[in-house]
């Protein structure tokens, strides 16, 4: 295990606010609704331009093509998800 | 103008009126809370009272589960109350000897009876959110019913508990001064007005326009070169291609007023969640520890001696309460990353929480008496301070933010 130690203003500031999002992400979905509009998760693909071409893509075919019902898609980071519509 | 309430009339209010109101406020949160403020004012106070009645008889439940394992505090008795209520239906304030050993554990039952009438107002609200979703009884549902619809949790929808909403993908046909124009995108927002839970606007994101393309390829494209027809005539004549383009409309969030809509389209895009039932079983339990952890620490405001555990003043119970939580939510969320999401936990990715985990359970060693406070605080703090400036994020690139959170 080799952890890296570089003291800097920068990393005070990094760490300390992941670490008040943990709190507030973890603690405060349990009181307040998390279903948003758009899954966090999907919205942390979705920043990647790559990714939303690829998304978009396959739910436009998916629209198109009723037969096909689910998709697996190869995002930008090597992981496969696979997609379906209703 | 002269107006005169007694004391004791604000006494009731503040007993039988504002656990209700904050029940009611907590129930219709978020995108229902225009809910809160609808109907006619006699409507609203009796269904405020009704809350009230309610909140009461449950924070009543919760006082006596207490008793089960512990002595409540000496105010919060049958007999304390009823005095209390005796003075003040008389209009009378209590004598200051009578008044001066009870008032700060009577002051804890009022906040005890507030905090818990905005818990049980969440959980009624998530739990009319589920039996809403799963059964399908109208009863169940809250009025917003765009919400359902947004969300796909509608009749047509399969209820797949094997796939997880990602979003929605709408197709919204919008009448343009006469003409019909058609925009695709993902919903993002809504506004519904105050009095009729109507639609008021949507708003999409990543926004594509629809360009129809007529099928009679020389009608529609006479003007064009040579080039750009043949590209055209071969989307056409390729039977998979569509007859339309999506061109993109550059910006962050797309309006559309719901008075200038004509249909609307939708599309629940899901994606396969992938866990097994093992450890799907495992996270409940898990789940239900997490909360127990939580909640038998916060009974301990109200409880005057707590077996094993003496502290000294409520100022400990407080820390000792918050302390239990902050450890907590640390393992929970990293529990959540490898059992749920799957992804390999490292413990130098995690290394700055595991300090951070040690700093707070450090800090049990004054709340429980054993060492002084401020040795212990103050070396918690400048270990936390010097782990999170010398800890390179670069390299401890962990798991803790949603936000960073990949898929």
């Amino acid at each position: 295990m080799s952890v890296q130690i570089n003291f800097s203003k920068r990393n005070l500031f990094k760490n300390l606010t992941e670490f008040f999002d943990l709190f507030s992400e973890n603690l405060g979905r349990h009181f307040v609704k998390n279903d948003s509009l758009i899954n966090p998760e999907a919205q942390v693909v979705l920043k990647n331009p790559e990714d939303r071409q690829i998304i978009e893509n396959a739910v436009q075919e998916m629209k198109n093509n009723r037969q096909i019902t689910r998709k697996t898609i190869t995002l930008s980071n090597n992981r496969t998800v696979t997609l379906s519509i209703e | 103008m002269e107006f005169n309430i007694a004391f004791n009339t604000i006494f009731y209010i503040c007993i039988f009126i504002i656990p209700g109101i904050l029940l009611r406020r907590f129930f219709y949160h978020s995108e229902f809370s225009k809910e809160f403020s609808q109907g006619n004012l006699l409507e609203r106070l009796m269904w405020t009272i009704l809350s009230s009645i309610i909140s009461l008889f449950l924070c009543g439940l919760f006082f006596i589960g207490i008793r089960f394992y512990a002595d409540l505090l000496p105010a919060i008795s049958y007999t304390t109350v009823k005095n209390v209520f005796d003075l003040l239906g008389a209009n009378e304030l209590p004598e200051a000897a009578d008044l001066k050993p009870i008032y700060t554990d009577f002051l804890y039952l009022i906040i005890g009876i507030y905090i818990l009438s905005c818990l049980f107002g969440m959980l009624a609200h998530k739990l009319v959110l589920f039996i809403g979703t799963n059964s399908r009884l109208s009863f169940f549902k809250f009025k917003n019913y765009w919400y359902y619809f947004f969300r796909g949790k509608v009749k047509n929808a399969t209820n797949d508990r094997k796939r997880k909403f990602w979003y929605t993908d709408a197709d919204i046909l919008v009448d343009q001064e006469g003409k019909a124009k058609m925009y695709s995108g993902k919903i993002s927002d809504y506004y519904i007005e105050a009095t009729q839970n109507q639609l008021e606007s949507i708003f999409l994101e990543n926004v594509r326009r629809y360009k129809f393309l007529s099928k009679d390829c020389n009608l529609s494209v006479s003007d064009l070169r040579e080039d750009e027809v043949s590209e055209k005539e071969k989307k056409l004549k390729n039977p998979l291609s569509r007859n339309f383009e999506l061109i993109p409309i550059p910006g962050d969030v797309f309006c559309i007023p719901y008075s200038r809509v004509l249909n609307m389209n939708l599309t629940y895009v899901t994606q396969e969640k992938g866990i097994s039932r093992i450890n799907k079983i495992i996270w409940g339990i898990l789940n239900i520890l997490y909360y127990a952890v939580i909640i038998i620490p916060f009974t301990f405001f109200w409880i005057e001696e707590i077996p094993y555990l003496n502290f000294p003043a409520p100022f400990y119970k407080l820390w000792f309460f918050l302390n239990v939580i902050f450890t907590s939510t640390i393992l929970y969320a990293n529990l959540e990353t490898w059992l749920i999401e799957k992804k390999e936990v490292k413990v130098k990715d995690i290394l700055f929480e595991i300090i951070a985990i040690c700093c707070f359970v450090s800090q049990f060693l004054w709340i429980l008496g054993y060492f002084r406070f401020w040795p212990v605080f103050a070396t918690s703090v400048f270990v936390l301070l010097l782990a999170a400036a010398g800890l390179d994020e670069k390299k401890n690139n962990k798991v803790t933010s949603k936000k960073d959170k990949a898929i």
